[in-house]
């Protein structure tokens, strides 16, 4: 764990700060600042109705934008003590669509000390003292998130993470920008940069060990106080005598023996407390990009998590990450819990469909679902189906009663559906059509003695379903038929002979209608030949009379 | 019709500390834009310090927020006794001109000679003077061209840069800030005298203001 935290420090204070490697840059990422630009835009409302910021908000919101990074927090007296003036300066020029140089224009007169403020801000970013730190931390985070997606996003091609790889490719994206900048002109030593160094090296060590800082200038008081003043050299560039100045620095002090056992003891106490090296960032780009060298390193790697997309830090292999969802499990347990009941159900699925087979689905593993492509049934298999249907169709009702006909129009759809789907094979849909054709001869056959059909054998092999996919779905194979004679009633276990029993009719009508149909004849649809109006005529009496009855002679 | 103020001697000590505040400006603006050639050169653009000293007219600290400072280190030269006294003849300089303000008219009033004179006698008294003549013009020679309704000379840097030649050697030395002194000061010198001349007449009419008319009065 100490592995993945380093220490660093900013000029002008003498804390340390902490960076747990990989956690501050998720973190940072994933900032949302949605609340500080709110309180920030609060109190430039409150401002502009006052004429002053109001520090208790100015404050709260430099509170919460501290935790957005380490260096945030170190600098936020110093660099970042203005943001939330920058935060309002950008509001402003973004809401009244002005530029800087407008709204410095309109304060270059300032009436009250908000106006001051905005006015002594936008100065500073025009002589180059200050940037605007709110757009620079949003345009920094942006920076991090394109870094993280660079070196560690999931991308198309399939290169597994390791130390090589995350090295060249933030050498890659660093290199860009340095290539970048270097095609602008940008001079080398504008850009960022780190310093490793140990507490006792840092410019401001004197103060950040100041208790043997102390100790050691009493030893050397005298001396010094009697020594050149070099603070001349403060505003020179000693870019070039940077040797030269610490020795001359040195020249006081080379007579230093070691201290006594007590100073010594002393010092060990002091400086144990400190970290043994201490990194110098001069700029949030710099931490930021520190923060990925030192991963890189010491092969502290980030993951985007497969379920919410997150990055996370590598601990194993498991593509998910360990953060509570919506769900109020981690993606890793909510991913387990899923796996766990879909095996559940197939499994269950499975048992109570075909238990013979139950065994062999792999018990933990949902069985994936494969792409099956359609075929499409040939023209003179549809044409031959369609033609079986209208016979069969044309005699419902008189070879082959409804709801046969229903079952059989069912089985024909599964079967082309089957076949379509790659369940059953050409020579599967084949049998079933002569079997329906035999059935189609003896549905006509019966229609035209006025008796129900003959059974017709049931020859053809019903295509083989998946146990656990298809079986429930597929339809009920039509029960083998007996041979059927009139009177009887069928069934597939066994064959009771009933006493015959004649044909009724309710009506006159349906007595007649029986024995009217001619085979040969044209045939109509059962709907139709019930809506048919048939016309009955009524008989003619004729009325006798007694001569007629009895003749004559009855009269006389 | 003689210009009629709230309170007179108000109204000419108002005017006075006008003209007073509106010396040591264009004394502090002389520094402040000196300062510039020290180390901000690149940094600092000198039309922002020009906009910034003329819409503060009697305040130029206001160009603190470039970043520039009034030190020993980056006004060296300027800080010695000879330069000091340019800001009593800068403040001279001033009140010389002050026949000028009988132009302002509120109505068909104007000041009149005597509080004209009343003016420019209160900024003498505050400490402007005229060393070594070098300022050429006088408060009569001004009253006679207004009077005459006459084209005044511009308000030019002339005495400033013959001062410096002559008394402030530090100055007069040819370097890289002297020069760039000399060459921003005709420019300073003229727009500073323009907006002050604003100010003053805005400040006039200001004192003037919510008195009521002859006729009110008796209605």
């Amino acid at each position: 764990m100490e592995n993945r935290t380093v220490r660093f420090a900013v000029n002008n204070n003498n804390n340390f700060y902490k960076i747990e490697l990989s956690k501050t840059l998720i973190h940072f990422i994933e900032f949302d600042f949605t609340y500080f630009w709110e309180q920030c835009i609060e109190a430039g409302r409150i401002a502009r109705k006052t004429g002053r910021l109001p520090q208790h908000i100015i404050s709260n919101a430099k509170t919460v934008i501290s935790r957005a990074h380490p260096y945030i927090e170190a600098c936020i007296g110093s660099d970042y003590s203005e943001i939330v003036t920058d935060c309002i300066i950008e509001y402003i020029c973004h809401s009244e669509r002005i530029g800087l140089e407008e709204l410095w224009a309109r304060c270059i007169t300032p009436k009250n000390m908000y106006e001051s403020a905005i006015f002594r801000r936008v100065s500073e970013y025009k002589t180059n003292r200050a940037m605007n730190r709110w757009t620079s931390v949003v345009r920094l985070q942006e920076y991090a998130r394109n870094k993280v997606n660079f070196i560690f996003g999931n991308g198309t091609e399939n290169t597994a993470i390791n130390a090589e790889t995350v090295r060249i490719r933030k050498e890659y994206f660093d290199l860009a920008v340095s290539v970048a900048a270097n095609e602008l002109g940008c001079p080398v030593n504008a850009m960022p940069s780190v310093k490793m160094c140990t507490p006792a090296t840092l410019p401001h060590a004197v103060f950040a060990v100041s208790k043997v800082s102390k100790a050691i200038y009493r030893r050397f008081s005298e001396a010094l106080e009697q020594g050149q003043d070099m603070s001349y050299l403060e505003a020179r560039d000693c870019s070039k005598i940077r040797d030269q100045v610490a020795m001359d620095a040195y020249n006081y002090v080379k007579n230093m023996s070691r201290p006594g056992e007590l100073d010594m003891k002393f010092a060990m106490e002091a400086i144990r407390e400190n970290p043994a090296e201490v990194y110098l960032p001069d700029s949030l780009k710099a931490a930021i990009d520190m923060e990925f060298e030192l991963m890189a390193q010491r092969e502290v790697y980030l993951r985007q998590c497969e379920s919410c997309g997150r990055y996370f830090t590598v601990s194993d292999d498991n593509p998910r990450c360990d953060r509570v969802n919506s769900s109020g499990k981690t993606c890793r347990r909510q991913y387990e819990e899923l796996c766990e009941s879909i095996a559940m159900s197939a499994k269950t699925a499975a048992e109570e469909q075909l238990p013979e087979q139950a065994e062999e689905i792999p018990a933990a593993v949902p069985v994936p679902e494969q792409p099956k492509q359609e075929r499409t049934v040939p023209a003179e298999v549809e044409k031959r189906s369609q033609k079986i249907y209208n016979a069969l169709y044309k005699r419902v009702g008189r070879g082959i009663d409804e709801n046969e006909f229903k079952e059989w129009s069912q089985y024909l759809s599964n079967m082309k559906r089957n076949y379509k789907i790659g369940e059953a094979t050409m020579s599967q849909f084949e049998d079933f059509l002569d079997y329906s054709d035999r059935l189609c001869e003896e549905v006509k056959l019966a229609a035209k003695n006025k008796t129900p059909h003959a059974p017709v054998e049931n020859d053809f092999i019903p295509p083989k379903t998946a146990p656990h996919t298809e079986a429930a779905a597929a339809p009920e194979k039509p029960e083998p038929r007996v041979p059927q004679v009139e009177g009887t009633v069928v069934s597939s276990d066994s064959v009771e002979i009933k006493p015959f029993v004649p044909q009724t009719f309710d009506t006159l009508f349906d007595a007649f209608m029986a024995g009217y149909q001619q085979d040969g004849e044209e045939e109509v649809a059962p709907e139709k030949r019930e809506k048919k109006q048939v016309e009955i005529k009524m008989p003619s009496w004729e009325r006798l009379t007694r001569e007629d009855a009895y003749g004559k002679k009855n009269d006389q | 019709m003689t210009m009629v103020f709230i309170n007179e001697t108000a109204a000419i000590n108002g005017l006075a500390d006008v003209i007073i505040k509106g010396g040591v400006s264009l004394y502090n603006a002389m520094k402040y834009i000196y300062s510039i050639a020290d180390k901000d050169f690149y940094n600092v653009s000198i039309k922002d310090a020009f906009k910034v000293v003329l819409n503060n007219i009697t305040d130029t600290d206001c160009l603190q927020a470039l970043g520039l400072r009034i030190s020993d280190e980056t006004c060296k030269e300027m800080q010695n006794e000879e330069y000091n006294r340019v800001l009593s003849m800068m403040v001279y300089s001033l009140a010389v001109r002050i026949p000028t303000l009988k132009t302002v008219k509120n109505g068909d009033d104007s000041m009149t000679d005597d509080q004209l004179y009343r003016l420019y006698t209160a900024v003498m008294d505050k400490g402007a003077a005229n060393y070594k003549d070098m300022i050429s013009e006088t408060f009569l020679e001004t009253k006679y061209l207004v009077r005459k309704g006459k084209k005044l000379p511009p308000f030019t840097a002339d005495w400033y840069k013959t001062y410096i030649y002559t008394n402030v050697p530090s100055l007069a030395e040819i370097t890289n800030k002297n020069m760039f002194l000399l060459g921003f000061a005709d420019v300073l010198f003229a727009m500073f005298y323009s907006c002050l001349e604003e100010e003053l007449r805005s400040k006039i009419l200001e004192y003037t203001a919510d008195i009521p008319d002859n006729d009110e009065k008796e209605q």
